[in-house]
């Protein structure tokens, strides 16, 4: 007759079983046939999974930090959303990831406005834009970018943070 | 009887399961994003709307200097208020010639006991202001209550 698993696993010790010396739970033959325990398993394959699907971002990448770039930490941040991103970066201006020099923002910001709204129209963008900066910037490296955003129209401005706490 | 009592005893195959988990821990380990990325949202503080346009509610200047020391000047407030404070308050940085932000947060919070309707802050950075410190500031104001921040060019 087939035992179940249930009845295999719940009487028989596994400790008590492999003992050399008073084996209980039947003989050497059936002892060696061990009977992994899933229920442990799948606990702990479950509780990874919610731990995942907590951290997962359905919004997928909306900016690339490079590896040497420290955003400051704030804990009052708000969920970034996708905008035209301008970057500094090593004393060099990046328009949504295209190097632009330092007095052609202004131009590049008001052709990137049109641009966008034309490509992403199903985008809620309001004359919003997201500057990334490392956070041992100075504020002047990043003025002509507040500057050339006020001229182009963009009425509020998104500081790239990490959230801390 | 006991043929029935061995019919209940059903055993779940936990194989197929275990492979649909370990499919879904692949998926989401690869796709997991591992540092929260948010903003801080702010107005521009120059330019937008004319004079005219703009309602005059209190708002809350808060000037960055070099050595660490925050002037807060406070803008459309209350009369009673500004005769008892002065249109200025000079905030003292820490003994590294740093921002005490814990001096800032207090002060902030305290203002805003005495004008509930103070919503608006706005920075002014100076040129050498480290950006670290322009969002910590600001970070520090929205902790307070101050929920509608905007930022002035130099």
């Amino acid at each position: 007759m087939a035992q179940s698993i249930l009845e295999q696993t719940s009487f028989a010790s596994t400790l008590e079983s492999t003992s050399t010396l008073n084996p209980k739970g039947g003989g050497f033959k059936k002892n060696l046939v061990q009977a992994v325990m899933l229920t442990s398993l799948v606990d702990a394959f479950s509780i990874l999974v919610v731990y995942l699907l907590m951290s997962y971002s359905s919004s997928g990448e909306i900016m690339y930090i490079s590896k040497d770039m420290v955003l400051p930490q704030a804990e009052q941040s708000d969920i970034l959303n996708r905008q035209i991103i301008i970057k500094f970066e090593d004393g060099k201006y990046y328009i949504e990831n295209e190097e632009v020099p330092k007095n052609n923002v202004f131009a590049t910001l008001l052709k990137m406005k049109i641009d966008f709204k034309a490509k992403y129209p199903e985008l809620d963008s309001e004359n919003k834009i997201i500057i990334q900066a490392d956070k041992n910037e100075k504020f002047i490296d990043l003025n002509l970018i507040i500057h050339a955003s006020a001229q182009a129209g963009f009425e509020e401005i998104m500081f790239a943070v990490v959230k801390n706490g | 009887m006991s043929k029935n009592k061995q019919s209940l005893d059903f055993e779940v195959d936990l194989v197929s399961f275990i492979s649909l988990l370990s499919v879904c821990i692949c998926f989401l380990l690869l796709t997991a994003v591992w540092i929260q990325i948010g903003s801080i949202n702010v107005k521009q503080a120059v330019g937008g709307q004319s004079a005219a346009e703009t309602k005059k509610v209190p708002a809350l200047w808060t000037k960055m200097q070099p050595d660490g020391r925050v002037v807060l000047q406070f803008q459309d407030f209350p009369a009673a208020i500004t005769r008892r404070l002065g249109s200025t308050l000079v905030l003292k940085g820490n003994d590294k010639g740093e921002i005490d932000f814990k001096n800032f947060e207090k002060k902030i919070a305290e203002l805003i006991l005495l004008v509930p309707e103070l919503k608006t802050g706005l920075v002014m950075p100076q040129g050498e202001s480290k950006y670290e410190n322009v969002i910590l500031l600001m970070d520090h104001m929205k902790k307070s209550g101050l929920i509608d921040l905007g930022v002035s060019p130099i």
